[in-house]
């Protein structure tokens, strides 16, 4: 059994839409947030034998517990071996699935972060993160050719990006019809409807 | 044979070390510096970064340094340094190698820039923050998974090693000590030498 530590409507609603792509027996612990408009109260301190950071997503299996979303996709999409969501070790597209988890929390969230607090204004004081649209170019020149992040299977990483391009298009990502197209076509999924009725626990 | 795309005294050197501690068969191509304006063709980073790597086997690119551990440790998987899906590590061992590309080196670079991080926004937090788990874990056994050596300590290992005496940096008597513990690997001084020329 599957415990996913959720706050609606916020970065873990993705994970329970990878939950339900897996068609993992699980239980959503509604878990209080500090957000980033100011609103909510952060969970009691009890929950930072969870998080130690108190954020969410974070999943306990029996009594394994991993956070940080790259680590969550990697260990469910692993762990559930029969399930083409994650191409296993020694598959052909496992080096980019890995990488492309990755280059979301190190690259895309920083930068955008980094756009969003005005931090990369000064072209001669880099944010150390690399700058927006050299990461944005990296996902638009993919997704430009192929339907999903690696080519024509869709995976877990296309639920990170997926999301991300959603809330993103047409503010920090400029508006792309392939974008769009994209947007469309992984939301159209019985599973994210699925997910999307779950997010209020 | 993997190719690393490496580039002495950078975040290269450390995946000469995971290399040398995996017994992988490797060689090494430099690339110059981005300060001297110039990019190399054949380092395949879309941003012209290092680390990077090639498997000579395929032809797989690897960039991201948490991606490139957990592909050669999971490629290597005799050489015992991550622990395999269903071992009861693992969840841990991909927990830190996400930690650190998505917490502690952003957290590091906004200390460095003096930008105030946002906190409940951004996905990562100050690093005092971020440190003062990774001293709670580390206090209670001398590797990041406990008892076991892993990639993981390459990542963070060196990093401490590079940046403990950072005024940056929380002091910390545990930090030093594993820094020491994990540098003082032999296959860290064989790295040490290869990783320069």
């Amino acid at each position: 059994m599957i415990t996913l530590y959720h706050a609606p409507r916020s970065r873990s609603s993705r994970i329970i839409w990878l939950l339900e792509e897996l068609g993992c027996d699980y239980t959503i612990e509604i878990t209080p947030i500090k957000r980033g408009d100011g609103t909510g109260e952060p969970a009691p301190d009890s929950y930072k034998a969870i998080h130690p950071l108190k954020k969410v997503p974070a999943i306990k299996v029996f009594d394994e517990i991993v956070y940080e979303t790259p680590a969550i996709c990697l260990y469910l999409t692993d762990s559930h071996q029969k399930h083409p969501m994650g191409p296993l070790p020694g598959h052909n597209d496992r080096a980019e699935y890995v990488r492309w988890l990755f280059f979301y929390s190190a690259n895309v969230e920083p930068a955008a972060t980094a756009r969003f607090q005005g931090w990369d204004k000064d072209p001669a004081k880099p944010t150390g993160f690399g700058t927006l649209e050299e990461i944005e170019g990296v996902i638009s020149a993919q997704l430009e050719k192929t339907p999903y992040l690696l080519g024509e299977n869709f995976s877990a990483a296309d639920i990170v990006y997926g999301s991300t391009i959603a809330f993103f298009k047409g503010t920090l990502f400029p508006a792309r019809k392939h974008y769009d197209d994209y947007v469309a076509r992984i939301t159209s999924r019985p599973a994210y409807a699925r997910s999307q009725a779950k997010d209020n626990g | 044979m993997i190719t690393l795309y490496h580039r002495p005294k950078t975040r290269s050197d450390r995946f000469v070390f995971l290399l040398e501690e995996l017994g992988a068969p490797y060689d090494i191509h430099v690339v110059p510096t981005l300060g001297e304006g110039k990019t190399d063709p054949a380092n395949p980073h879309p941003h012209a970064k290092v680390p990077a790597i090639r498997d000579g086997d395929d032809g797989t690119v690897v960039f991201e340094s948490s991606a490139i551990a957990l592909y050669l440790t999971d490629k290597f998987p005799h050489a015992g340094l991550g622990p395999k899906v269903g071992d009861k590590t693992r969840g841990a061992y991909v927990t830190w190698l996400a930690y650190y590309g998505g917490v502690l080196e952003p957290a590091f670079i906004s200390k460095f820039t003096n930008a105030a991080v946002p906190r409940p926004m951004a996905g990562w937090v100050e690093v005092e923050e971020a440190m003062a788990y990774v001293i709670d874990t580390l206090s209670k056994g001398p590797y990041l998974l406990g008892d076991a050596f892993s990639a993981a300590d390459v990542l963070y290992g060196t990093t401490f090693a590079m940046f403990g005496q950072s005024p940056m940096m929380p002091k910390s008597q545990v930090i030093t000590d594993y820094a020491q513990r994990v540098t003082s690997r032999p296959a860290h001084a064989r790295a040490a030498a290869k990783a320069a020329a």
